[in-house]
């Protein structure tokens, strides 16, 4: 329970215990010492009443001395000795009665010593008249018959038995005085060793007990210094690399802050763009529309030209047929011709002129056969041509229409495309209010690391100091196990 | 649409000749020619005397009969007279002819041989008959003649005529 002490209460509680010793002790000696000053004042009073006993039987003596110079002489100043020795007497007798109130033995003897002593003094005075009005031998006389001598020697017993009284008393109270002188220093002498036994136990106890709950707790001290100071360190370290941290995130911040305005530029230049794209997206619209019709037109022209061109096709087979004809009657000519210039030779000279007539037709149908022959080369040319160019304007046509298919396709995309092209601007506009207000939060991000910098430089130079103070936290920690464990070292 | 002219201009000569042809005087032709009829005998060209001929005809129609050979196509009526019709590539020794349009009436008047296409009519010096090599003459060739690019051998009608001659009695029955 004691181990639960603290370190004031141990310390009351020692300090306690040494001033209850010391109370016990002080409270002995004292009673000791108010017993003995108790027995010395009695020592003294005992001395007192047998001083005044003393001063009675010497009161007395002189009293009866100056009776006796003035018996003697006559001569009053023996008197006044008388006189004076009469009020010691008096005292005297007073103060041993008031000395000795106490002791009804000592009060017996001074009610039987007053009134001797009273008639002693009485005979005194007698005897003091008689001599002023007798003379000194009727006072001889009257001393003999009074019998001053055995009164006196009564008194003077009485006086003895009571100075015995009080030498007993004084040799009682001295025996008494010696027991308590002795008590009195043997309660100091082996109380103060045992006090100071006990508070060096105390001492002792405390200084142990406190020494090793010190000095584990100056220990725990100790380890929570050292560990301070590593956690001071630590955190100096993470402060320092905080700081330079947020010195790169301020210098990446300032950055991106750079990068969000460039964007807020762009997004703005992008809906700029954006809307003049939108106006040429709008335009190529009614271009598409315009080239649309356009190819409608030249669709129908097509099909005209289809329409003129197969015409064209039939005409030219009408041609050709007209022209087997033609050819049919060159060779038939021709045919006939060669059997003219057959019957020509067979009809010998009679023939022959008519063989020339022959022979002049037959070269005619040759040559209208060539002719023949090459319009037919002709016409199937401009056959095929017309073919060619029925089927590549049919392919044309087809060309056309998937054009215009595109076109409306191409239309649609245009439409598309300002549509798109809107939401682009809306989107670059939004992009751009974004990025002012992503701007305006990046600068208070700025401020905030800046903040948090400032912060974390104050958090390094507060480690810094934690570290100091964790040092001489340490410092005063192996001091003071020093102090309290002198064989500790460094 | 360049030969348009050309077609005209060749009309315009054809009617300036014709015109031309009966205002000169006359003139008697050229002794020492010889007028040919050029064939076409599969795609080879050849030439047959006019003398050999006794008429030219096409697209006659040739009523098929049997006969010995493959070359007999059949018959055809020529001027009141019925002749038979020969394929002339398939007598010399050609492809025979799958649709024959040109027939040639030979001298005698009752043989005609059908060819595939007449290429017309030429006339030309006696001098410029060319003979045969040792190696490409046949016993119905005669010469050749040089028609611009082309070859033309000479075909013999009277040769082929003496071939068939055999055959006759056995054809004895035509009229």
């Amino acid at each position: 329970m004691i181990s639960r002490w603290t370190f004031g209460r141990r310390l009351a509680a020692g300090f306690g215990v040494a001033c209850a010793v010391l109370l016990v002790i002080a409270g002995i000696t004292y009673h000791n010492t108010t017993n003995l000053v108790d027995t010395e004042d009695w020592v003294a009073h005992t001395y007192e009443v047998r001083s005044r006993l003393a001063d009675l039987t010497a009161a007395l003596t002189t009293a009866e001395s100056g009776e006796r110079g003035y018996l003697i002489t006559g001569n009053d100043n023996y008197l006044e000795t008388y006189r004076t020795a009469l009020a010691s007497v008096k005292t005297a007798v007073d103060d041993v009665r008031r000395l000795t109130s106490d002791n009804p033995r000592q009060q017996d003897r001074v009610n039987q010593l007053q009134p001797m002593i009273e008639t002693r003094l009485a005979n005194l005075r007698d005897a003091i008249d008689t001599r002023r009005t007798s003379g000194a031998d009727a006072a001889a006389k009257q001393i003999q018959q009074n019998g001053g001598l055995s009164s006196m020697e009564k008194i003077r017993a009485l006086i003895v038995d009571a100075d015995h009284e009080e030498g007993e008393l004084l040799r009682v109270r001295a025996v008494e005085s010696r027991g308590a002188t002795t008590f009195t220093t043997g309660v100091i002498i082996w109380g103060g060793l045992a006090g100071l036994a006990a508070i060096a136990a105390i001492g002792s106890l405390i200084t142990s007990s406190l020494g090793r709950q010190i000095g584990s707790a100056v220990s725990h001290v100790e380890s929570s210094a050292a560990e301070l100071q590593a956690s001071a360190n630590q955190q100096a370290q993470s402060a320092s690399e905080q700081s330079t941290a947020m010195n790169e995130i301020s210098t990446t911040i300032n950055e991106l802050l750079v990068s969000s305005r460039q964007i807020a530029d762009s997004a703005q230049r992008v809906a700029g763009s954006a809307e003049q794209t939108a106006i040429a997206a709008r335009g190529g619209q009614g271009m598409v529309d315009q080239t649309s019709d356009s190819i409608g037109g030249i669709r129908r022209q097509m099909d005209q030209i289809v329409t003129h061109m197969l015409e064209l096709g039939k005409k030219s087979q009408e041609i050709g047929a007209v022209l087997d004809i033609v050819l049919e009657l060159a060779e038939q000519t021709n045919i006939l011709a060669i059997n003219a210039t057959i019957e020509a030779a067979g009809a010998g000279e009679n023939g022959k002129r008519f063989a020339v007539v022959a022979d002049e037709i037959r070269k005619l149908a040759d040559r209208v056969g060539g002719s023949a022959k090459e319009i037919r080369t002709l016409i199937e040319e401009v056959r095929g041509a017309v073919n060619t160019t029925v089927m590549a304007t049919e392919t044309g046509s087809k060309a056309v229409d998937a054009g215009s298919r595109q076109f409306l396709d191409l239309s649609a995309a245009f439409r598309q495309i300002a549509a798109l092209v809107a939401s682009t601007t809306e989107a670059a506009r939004e992009i751009g209010l974004s990025t002012k207000q992503q701007t305006s939060a990046v600068d208070q991000v700025n401020v905030a690391i800046a903040d948090v910098t400032q912060t974390a430089r104050e958090t390094e130079t507060s480690a810094s100091e934690t570290l100091k103070t964790a040092s001489q936290l340490s410092q005063l920690a192996g001091d003071l196990l020093r102090i309290i464990r002198p064989g500790t070292s460094e | 649409m360049s030969k348009a002219p050309k077609i005209s201009q060749q009309a315009n000569a054809l009617k300036r000749d014709f015109d031309r042809a009966f205002a000169e005087p006359m003139r008697p032709p050229a002794p020492q020619t010889l007028d040919l009829l050029r064939i076409r005998l599969g795609n080879d060209p050849w030439a047959v005397p006019l003398t050999d001929v006794s008429g030219l005809y096409s697209g006659k129609r040739v009523t098929p009969v049997p006969g010995r050979t493959r070359a007999l196509l059949g018959v055809a009526g020529f001027r009141g007279s019925l002749a038979a019709v020969y394929d002339l590539p398939a007598l010399i020794g050609l492809a025979p002819l799958p649709a024959p349009r040109w027939l040639l009436v030979a001298e005698e008047r009752r043989v005609a041989f059908a060819f595939d296409a007449l290429d017309g009519h030429l006339r030309v010096e006696a001098t410029s008959i060319l003979p045969l090599g040792p190696d490409g003459g046949t016993a119905w060739t005669r010469g050749f003649i040089e028609d611009g690019p082309l070859r033309r051998p000479i075909l013999h009608l009277p040769a082929l005529l003496a071939r068939l001659t055999p055959q006759t009695p056995q054809e004895g029955n035509d009229p």
